[in-house]
């Protein structure tokens, strides 16, 4: 472990579990997931709902609602063991060390208080300096994320203000840390184009000029293509791919990434659109052996009974799947996908 | 400013709500059976004399103008003399409605400052035994009869126990009521310093208190607990964890105030309930109250008492109401005036 551990690596996640328990039964909603992120990279989180992203970013910061509870792993910030740590120390965490932008930023946003009041509150707490210093700072990060006349809109409450003001808020929040690993939670849906470039912008220009690692989770391929260096693809609590961008998009090796990257709309080549057929599988009983082998039209016998293993296709480019690793020779054809839905 | 706009505005409000409900009191009297001129004549009483009363009461105008000529005694606070007690209704409901204020406020208040914090830590510490146990007192205060709890208690704490005095009413026996400048026994027997009326006073409240606080705590403790749990869940409350937000500020700082909200309307509705006087207690606790003089005004048909009592019961319940607005107006920005 030590030596993987390398000086650009910031973030390492090991064998992460994390179960719901629920009525129905046990909800692996994130299933022996490894990672690492490296500082001055922004690495994307891909996959459909109900995949495990948002699982995995909140087990990273231990706040995994119950029923949810994280079983097993080791999360690596900085050389330091989250999981070992006790909730008084995940406190100084939360909020210096990580910071997160959450999905909706209106919901995620107190009612009953300024958006001033909110953003120096988070100031105060971190750096115990007096409430109008705290105030000063608060007015200065607004500014910063380009919110017009932050001295007036301080003092307005969430409701006053648009989905994509109340986003600049949750990102001058969330920043205002410097924080060592950001993880923004889908922080562009429900935002109109424009405002949603801006945002990313002003991710990407802190991310960059801070050296900090970020977690960006979305379902927005060509958003990671834009912003991210590297991406991870996950399918019902696994991780299924994993790589440099560039790598990914332009060689997927598993069915899976093939499908979702098929399935994206695209302007420059003359194609159909194509879908994955089926939906993601219920989460308390999922398909035995390779979990997407009912989705998959390159499946075979061996899908069904065993689960394949992570394995290198290339520079830094993780897969799991049976015919990549060879133990299923088959091609795998790029018309598979398109054939599908003609 | 904006506090001021927003409340004259409400007043205003309550002009066209007060009309509404005078018509609907006025029309009582004569939906009801009866001529209520028979209940001023004898068997031997000739139609002239009849005729002559019936001129005499206005009864012979048009409902309109009967209604105008009504409606002006009662802004100018005539509401009429109970036959029964042959006194001024306005000065009866006077007299006995601070019984009833005292009571149900004190009551209030036990049950919001027990209830309040019982439901937030039920909801904290969800499923312990701080849970378990409130929610087994709140199982118990919503299945339980206020009319049963009520002797149970008398019963035990003052039959068996002899803790508290026996359910005479406001004050002992024996002890003189306080000076009356409120009405109110524990405010007038502090203010002039009459410390025997007020220790007697406290004692006699403490059984129907206990009584209504049980049965009002649960309701209030159950929806703080769901409230409280629902806004601990909300996507700003782990917003703020992600934040570092310490636990003890979530609770109190965060989500306190925000889970306030849905409990305020239903303490309004309780509170507004209750002034209109608990029938069922102060019959229990031979309390002189609002409630058990309307109960006895309509056994007797005694109209201009019943239509007074439910005038002062609507006025209440609609000031209460406009209270819980101007409140909801301070803690909530996003009501704009």
């Amino acid at each position: 472990m030590i030596e993987a551990r390398n000086s650009d690596t910031l973030l390492d996640v090991l064998g992460l579990h994390t179960y719901f328990y629920t009525y129905e039964g046990v909800v692996k909603a994130v299933n022996s997931v490894s990672y690492k992120l490296n500082r001055g990279e922004i690495t994307g989180l891909v996959g459909e709902s109900g995949s495990g992203k948002s699982v995995t970013a909140q087990s990273i910061i231990r706040l995994v609602k119950a029923p949810g509870k994280i079983v097993e792993g080791e999360v690596w910030l900085d050389g330091q063991d989250l999981m070992s740590c006790s909730e008084t120390e995940m406190q100084t965490i939360r909020g210096r060390k990580i910071s997160m932008i959450f999905q909706e930023p209106r919901a995620a946003l107190n009612p009953l208080f300024t958006v001033g009041d909110q953003i120096s509150r988070v100031i105060q707490l971190r750096e115990g300096c007096s409430r109008s210093v705290a105030e000063t700072h608060a007015v200065e990060m607004m500014r910063a994320v380009e919110i017009a006349d932050p001295d007036r809109r301080a003092n307005a409450y969430p409701h006053e203000m648009s989905g994509g003001m109340c986003q600049r808020v949750m990102v001058a929040m969330a920043l205002s840390a410097n924080p060592l690993l950001l993880i923004a939670d889908e922080p562009t849906t429900g935002l109109d184009v424009t405002v949603q470039a801006q945002v990313l912008d002003l991710i990407r220009l802190r991310v960059k000029s801070a050296g900090s690692a970020c977690l960006f989770i979305t379902h927005d391929l060509g958003v990671v293509a834009e912003l991210c260096e590297r991406v991870i693809v996950m399918y019902a609590g696994r991780v299924v791919e994993q790589g440099p961008v560039a790598e990914i998009f332009s060689n997927p090796r598993h069915p899976y990434t093939q499908g979702l990257i098929a399935s994206t709309l695209r302007v420059d080549i003359d194609k159909p659109i194509s879908t994955i057929p089926g939906t993601v599988p219920d989460a308390v009983h999922l398909p035995s052996g390779c979990t997407f082998h009912p989705r998959c039209p390159f499946a075979e016998e061996l899908c069904q009974l065993e689960e394949p293993q992570m394995v290198e296709a290339g520079h830094g480019h993780l897969t799991r799947c049976h015919i990549v690793s060879g133990r299923i020779e088959r091609e795998m054809l790029e018309e598979a996908w398109t054939m599908e839905t003609a | 400013m904006r506090l001021l706009q927003y409340v004259a505005k409400r007043l205003l409000q309550l002009i066209p709500v007060l009309l509404g409900v005078s018509v609907i009191i006025f029309s009582i009297s004569h939906v009801l059976p009866g001529n209520p001129v028979y209940l001023f004549v004898g068997i031997d009483t000739t139609p002239e004399e009849i005729e002559a009363i019936t001129k005499r009461l206005g009864l012979d105008k048009p409902l309109h103008e009967q209604y105008f000529i009504w409606l002006g005694n009662v802004l100018r606070g005539d509401l009429g003399d109970s036959w029964f007690t042959s006194e001024s209704v306005a000065q009866d409901l006077i007299r006995r409605f601070p019984a009833t204020f005292e009571m149900t406020t004190v009551a209030l208040m036990v049950s919001i400052a027990l209830g309040v914090p019982l439901g937030v830590l039920s909801a904290v510490y969800r499923n312990s035994w701080i849970d378990n146990i409130s929610r087994g007192i709140t199982l118990l205060g919503v299945s339980v009869p206020s009319f049963w709890l009520g002797l149970l208690l008398i019963y035990v704490l003052f039959f068996l126990l002899r803790i508290f005095p026996p359910p005479s009413g406001r004050i002992g026996l024996l002890v003189s009521p306080p000076d009356r400048i409120t009405g109110l026994y524990l405010v007038d027997s502090l203010v002039t310093g009459n410390w025997k009326a007020f220790t007697s006073s406290a004692e006699h409240l403490a059984l129907p208190v206990i009584t209504q606080a049980l049965v009002t705590l649960a309701p209030i403790t159950r929806l703080m607990r769901s409230s409280m749990l629902e806004v601990l869940g909300s996507e700003y409350i782990q917003a703020a964890r992600a934040n570092g937000v310490p636990d003890r500020q979530i609770y109190f700082r965060d989500a306190l105030r925000n889970a306030l909200l849905a409990p305020l309307t239903f303490v309004a509705l309780v509170y507004g309930n209750l002034l209109g006087g608990s029938v069922v207690l102060e019959r229990i606790f031979s309390w002189p109250g609002i409630g058990r003089y309307a109960l006895e005004s309509i056994v007797v048909k005694d109209y201009n008492a019943v239509q007074g009592f439910v005038l002062l019961a609507a006025v209440l319940y609609v000031l209460v109401f406009l209270i819980v607005d101007i409140l909801y107006f301070v803690i909530d920005p996003r009501i704009t005036a």
